[in-house]
């Protein structure tokens, strides 16, 4: 194990296109309610569904800001921003 | 930690006088330099010393980040001022502490413990060491029982979920035992091209009498394996791709999930909300879910083995203590450690082409003995899910240090006498 890093990160450049907001790898926990008729609601958010964990009630997608802060107003609904895993370099001393 | 001194008077305890100090992980090659500017003790460099050898006075341990000091009061006292601040990368600052062979302090404890002075090639005086047959990890937590017992569980039945960088499925021992394998790394096959997942498959499940001669490395050499891809042959991942991979060992039903895995924490940090709710429906599901503590020291449990849904596991040296790297239950509220097993020099499986097999420490070493034990549990006895944590965990050996350090202690398969 070790420590995380920023998964996304911030590019610096000029962007080619005119700036959008940025939408961030999101991990939505439903919790009291069922995901199946819960999916719709995030949806209308804005959340951009990429995977829905059905046996954990759990959905993995992309929120920016604004979608983020209308999801946290959704009862049963927990957004946490998805996180960086790293294992140490195969040389290392400790796994 | 204090020595039962019914067994060995003359033997000395408590601390040694000297100084381990830690730095942080990117101090590391610079750390000669900052032990000689902060104490003017000027360190002799380790380097790659081979296990088991002891460093002299002043020692560093390059690859680890670690001094050993014999220092003088004014020089700990600038070192810990040193580790209490964050002017300097040191991450801690204890005092070395003696300690004891588990030979020299079982042989009058319990009839359970006085295996080891009768296990062939193991002499009681040392500290466990690998057999020509087994690894001193699965002897250790009994999967290679203690003379007079026999072990009649080895998990047949039992998949166990190994979400890691996926295995070497060309490698012989483990021929026929993964019964199921998914990638969840995009543009990536499950072979395992770094070697972490080969070795941690190994440690649970490899072949019982390995077809090349080798020492048995596997705990449950019956259970099968699903292998949930979730880290790159980088071996980088993201927490999305990882409770994928649990969302796929439940679907599987798997009674147990191994993940050698996770993200540092800080004091006072909490654990993550998702990590949480998946490791509760998992355990709904009867699908018990273990995970390394972590490597990063006296530092606490990371996540997400810092959940209180999720079994913590702390790496146990050869003298049965907690490896100095293993992380403790410095936060409460799922941060602490539930449990303990072998995890320095660890002896398993690895890519052939790497060598097929290789030496590892670190908590990932000691989280799959955990789950081994769990899956010949599971087998044993029936249970799933929270009885099963209960189980695996109430037939912990106690190793005498806190359970702040190893939890219950070293996990064991159960054994009986000789039929």
């Amino acid at each position: 194990m070790s420590g995380s890093t920023p998964l996304h990160r911030r590019t610096h450049h000029a962007p080619e296109r005119p700036e959008r907001p940025e939408r961030q790898a999101v991990v939505v926990t439903i919790t009291g309610r069922p995901l199946s008729t819960t999916l719709p609601a995030l949806e209308e958010c804005g959340l951009a569904v990429t995977s829905v964990l059905d046996q954990l009630g759990i959905v993995l997608g992309r929120a920016d800001t604004p979608t983020r802060e209308r999801l946290d107003l959704l009862p049963g609904v927990h957004v946490e921003a998805e996180q960086a895993v790293q294992l140490p370099p195969p040389d290392s001393l400790l796994q | 930690m204090s020595l039962d001194s019914t067994t060995r008077a003359d033997l000395p305890t408590g601390t040694t006088g000297r100084t381990i100090v830690v730095l942080e992980p990117g101090a590391r090659g610079e750390g000669e330099g900052l032990l000689r500017d902060v104490t003017g003790i000027r360190v002799q460099r380790v380097g790659d010393a081979p296990p088991g050898s002891v460093p002299g006075e002043d020692a560093y341990l390059d690859q680890l980040g670690i001094a050993i000091l014999a220092a003088d009061p004014d020089q700990v006292s600038a070192l810990g001022a040193a580790a209490a601040g964050t002017e300097l990368p040191v991450r801690s600052c204890e005092p070395e502490v003696y300690v004891r062979a588990l030979g020299q302090h079982t042989a009058a404890v319990s009839a359970d413990e006085t295996y080891l002075a009768e296990e062939p090639g193991t002499d009681p005086a040392t500290l466990w060491a690998d057999s020509p047959n087994a690894t001193w990890g699965i002897q250790a937590v009994h999967a290679a029982p203690p003379a007079g017992s026999r072990a009649p569980w080895a998990g047949s039945g039992i998949t166990v979920a190994v979400l890691d960088t996926g295995v070497d499925l060309g490698h012989p021992d483990l021929a026929g035992v993964v019964v199921a394998h998914q990638s969840f790394v995009d543009g990536e096959e499950v072979h395992d091209g770094l070697g972490h997942g080969t070795h941690v498959a190994g440690t649970i499940a490899g072949a019982h009498t390995p077809p090349g001669g080798q020492r048995r490395f596997s705990v449950a050499p019956s259970a099968r394996l699903a292998v949930g891809k979730v880290l790159s042959n980088e071996g980088s991942g993201s927490s999305g791709g990882v409770l994928a991979g649990i969302n796929w060992a439940v679907s599987l039903g798997a009674p147990v999930i191994s993940m050698s895995l996770g993200s540092a924490v800080a004091k006072g940090e909490t654990y993550l909300q998702y990590y949480e709710a998946a490791a509760q429906a998992a355990l709904d599901a009867g699908c018990l879910i273990v995970a390394a503590a972590g490597n990063e020291g006296y530092m606490p449990v990371g996540s997400p083995a810092n959940c209180p849904s999720v079994m913590a596991v702390a790496a146990l040296d050869r003298a049965l203590l907690r490896a100095s790297f293993s992380c403790v239950a410095l936060n409460g509220d799922g941060g602490e450690v539930n449990i303990a097993a072998p995890g320095v020099d660890v002896y398993s499986s690895y890519p052939v082409a790497r060598g097929s097999y290789a030496y590892l420490s670190g908590t990932s070493m000691a989280t799959p003995h955990v789950s081994g034990v769990a899956a010949v549990y599971a087998r044993a006895t029936g249970l799933r899910g929270r009885e099963l944590w209960a189980r695996v965990v109430e037939t912990a050996r106690g190793t005498g240090q806190d359970a702040m350090l190893v939890g219950a202690g070293c996990a064991t398969v159960p054994t009986r006498p000789p039929a």
